[in-house]
């Protein structure tokens, strides 16, 4: 069996990490979020036309008719929309504002809408709306993050609960790591922001953990077997005796939410993007992160029982 | 009886009930071969399309008392406009949620749920004709009474007054003396009017009031605004009365229903709205169909390439084991799937190739010291089992917790991750390990020596 040496050049990676958490931070205070419509208040909505040939600066001129404050709406086109039974394709817009729509105030807009869009010799049809007010996003980010305290909490007991407290500080320092990472990730491409974005940060989370706790699992079976050897080659054993496994059930994981991220429509993109990167940055940090970590404070407590006797 | 006996009868039976599940009761709208087989699973409105509603309480501080008031005349309005379908529930301590599947304009349904139906009977004291709001008069006979505009024709003010002079003393006559309301044709007037019941109590003051008001004027009141103030020919016996105005068809149900179904004893605000139509939702399923197919389809591929022969069959085999088990539980539970809900069972593919790919490098270990197949087999499973179980009860953890403070659709992820982690431990730790069992004398460890051949030739068992 191949034996890679993986902690060899833990600084390098730690030095990398640590960059990249830096700037996932800086972006986090300079940049923010493009926060989904649930969680700041407004309205998306989805609107499909009968004419492939719309650009989206029509829409926003026919929206912009109806309700002056979509000249500063965010418009994207989607993937087109055939509707069943018939061969007609319909080119299909979403729509965001931060605007609160009551339901009368929603009929007045799909009205206008409707009817300038008959001007411009155009049929359009409202495929989906959603809207958020104010209070009820602050109450949604409100449960997210009450939701992201207790899974954390939740993690780190049964952490402390399975494995000595040392494995605990190595698997959060991993968790910490993947999350700022994604979640910078999300800051600097500027991708909607949204409840679903949590719980694919909250899974990740789970997965992330899941690897550390396979690769620690073999590193305290081997500090049984492999007693009197060097930390860091104890450590680097295991990690290339999971390896294989690490590989495959990465990489299958990987698969499916890559697909996920690829064909999946605008709701879960989002969501698809965190997860594949999460899958990447949980096997990276549980193999350069979670377990060198470890290595000092192991040879270092392995000296002070030496000391004792 | 054997272990691997009692395995067998657990696989089948899991899988027996999953399937029962699915297909029974057959559901009533289910077409062809895949609508039977996921017909029974209950799909949220972010998928087969419909409204969502929420709302909050205002006005007053919600008690539990009346959140289930304000629940039951929902309910009760909903289902008199047919939207039988409909769900209406509780969200937090002052949040009321309404979900109406199938429907792409929730307009006639919010028009229904946010208005409070506080009907009463007032006296009209004088009529004018303004565009704004006339200024209140002063003095001892208008106390209490207010203008309020006519719901037909907006510039048309009435002062009147809940409280009616009756002799000396007052009355109030409320909806809740209302025993009936229904639309009927108005052969009169043309149009439609409705038709008003009181019970006994209310017959009486309506009686009492009808008599000293003959000759002038009664209003109608609902939510502030004057439906319509006819002209008491004479006093009214036996408890019934009409509310004209020329309304159309649905203008006379809708009142009808509202009088009908109560007033709520509470403000509704919408506080969020999501709707999606059926041509949307109908792209959802057929997208998240073939991603889900790819996804599962190239992992099979990938496994099958990277565990030649026997281990890839059974990783293949647990994976559709654990899929017909997750889409058993949703039916079983009745559980909801939603778009999250989909990428939830997306992710079980994940867990469950991952369960397996961590016993198979595990048996694969063991076979290099030289062990037989069934007993790498049962080595490697015993040292996987906490490995599987840590990795496992770590997502558990999330899944619970996004259950607990996950909204809607969040929700519906949770449980599809729950019940697909339960799945992946199930089938891991069982079906892999039948299989595999049944399997071992036919794999040959390529590692092993002399040592290997009697025990499989016997039959024998490693333990």
């Amino acid at each position: 069996m191949k034996n890679i040496n993986f902690v060899g050049p833990r600084y390098i990676f730690l030095a990398i990490s640590l960059t990249m958490i830096t700037i996932s931070i800086v972006f986090f205070f300079v940049r923010g979020f493009n926060l989904g419509v649930d969680f700041s208040g407004g309205t998306t909505m989805s609107v499909s036309f009968n004419s492939m040939k719309l650009t989206p600066a029509d829409v926003r001129a026919i929206f912009s008719g109806a309700d002056p404050i979509f000249k500063n709406a965010s418009i994207s086109q989607l993937h087109s929309l055939t509707t069943t039974g018939t061969q007609t394709k319909r080119s299909l817009f979403s729509i965001t504002i931060g605007k609160f729509y009551n339901v009368d105030q929603k009929d007045k807009l799909v009205k206008n809408v409707q009817e300038i869009a008959k001007e411009h010799g155009v049929n359009a049809r409202f495929e989906s709306f959603q809207t958020v007010s104010g209070y009820a996003a602050a109450g949604l980010r409100q449960s997210a993050m009450w939701a992201s305290i207790v899974a954390g909490i939740a993690l780190l007991i049964y952490m402390a609960f399975r494995f000595q407290f040392i494995f605990g500080v190595g698997a959060v320092s991993a968790l910490i790591h993947d999350l700022t990472i994604t979640a910078g990730l999300y800051s600097i491409f500027w991708i909607r922001f949204d409840s679903t974005v949590v719980a694919s940060l909250l899974t990740l989370l789970g997965y992330s953990l899941n690897d550390t706790v396979v690769v620690y699992s073999r590193i305290r079976e081997n500090l049984k077997k492999m007693r009197g050897k060097p930390m860091a080659e104890i450590v680097n054993v295991s990690i290339n005796q999971t390896l294989s496994r690490t590989i495959n059930t990465s990489f299958t994981t990987f698969i499916v939410v890559f697909v996920l991220f690829l064909f999946s429509g605008t709701v879960l993109r989002p969501f698809a993007f965190g997860m594949s990167f999460g899958v990447i940055t949980g096997t990276y940090s549980s193999i350069y992160i979670a377990s060198p970590i470890l290595i000092g404070w192991l040879e270092k407590r392995r000296k002070k029982v030496a000391l004792r006797r | 009886m054997r272990t691997d006996k009692v395995r067998l009868i657990f696989i089948l039976l899991v899988l027996f009930v999953s399937v029962t599940f699915m297909l029974y009761p057959p559901a009533p709208s289910a077409k062809g071969f895949w609508g039977h087989l996921f017909g029974n699973i209950r799909l949220g409105l972010d998928i087969k399309g419909g409204s969502r509603l929420d709302y909050l309480m205002v006005g007053k501080q919600p008690t539990p008392e009346l959140t289930s008031q304000v629940i039951t005349v929902l309910r009760r309005r909903l289902d008199d406009a047919n939207f039988t379908e409909a769900i209406v529930s509780a969200v937090g301590k002052d949040g009321i949620r309404v979900e109406i599947p199938g429907i792409d304009n929730p307009k006639r349904a919010e028009k229904l749920i946010g208005q409070k139906a506080q009907l009463y009977f007032a006296q009209v004291l004088d009529q004018v004709r303004s565009s704004v709001k006339p200024a209140p008069k002063i003095g001892l006979s208008y106390a209490g009474a207010e203008w309020l505009q006519s719901k037909k024709s907006t510039d048309v003010w009435y002062l009147v007054n809940k409280y009616i002079q009756v002799g000396a003393g007052r009355l109030q006559l409320s909806g809740n003396y209302v025993s009936n309301a229904r639309a009927s044709v108005d052969t009169q007037r043309g149009g439609w009017k409705i038709d008003l019941t009181f019970n006994s109590k209310g017959a009486n003051i309506f009686f009492q009031i009808t008599q000293a008001l003959v000759g002038k004027p009664l209003a109608i009141v609902m939510d502030n605004y004057v439906l319509s103030a006819p002209v008491v020919q004479t006093a009214i016996q036996g408890g019934s009365a009409e509310i004209t105005g020329n309304f159309t068809y649905d203008q006379a149900q809708e009142l009808a229903a509202l009088i009908r179904s109560g007033n709520l004893p509470i403000s509704l605000k919408l506080s969020e709205e999501q709707t999606l139509g059926p041509t949307l939702g109908a792209d959802v399923i057929r997208r998240s169909l073939i991603v889900g197919l790819i996804g599962v389809l190239l992992v099979i591929i990938y496994m099958l390439i990277y565990y030649m022969g026997a281990m890839g069959v059974v990783a293949v085999i647990a994976l559709f084991y654990n899929a017909f088990f997750v889409f058993g539980m949703l039916a079983l539970t009745h559980g909801i799937l939603t778009l999250p809900g989909i990428a939830g069972i997306i992710l079980t593919v994940g867990t469950t190739v991952d369960g397996n790919v961590i016993i198979f490098e595990r048996v694969k270990e063991e076979m290099r010291t030289g062990k037989t197949m069934r007993a790498s087999i049962s080595a490697g499973f015993n040292k996987s089992l906490a490995v599987i179980l840590d990795a496992n009860i770590t997502t558990l953890i999330t899944a619970f917790v996004l259950y607990y403070f996950g909204t809607g659709s969040i929700k519906g992820f949770a449980v599809t991750l729950t019940i697909g982690i339960l799945g992946t431990i199930f089938t891991s730790l069982v079906v892999s390990r039948y299989i595999l069992d049944l399997m071992a004398p036919f794999i040959k460890n390529k590692y092993a020596t002399i040592l290997e051949q009697p025990e499989s030739i016997k039959g024998g068992r490693s333990r």
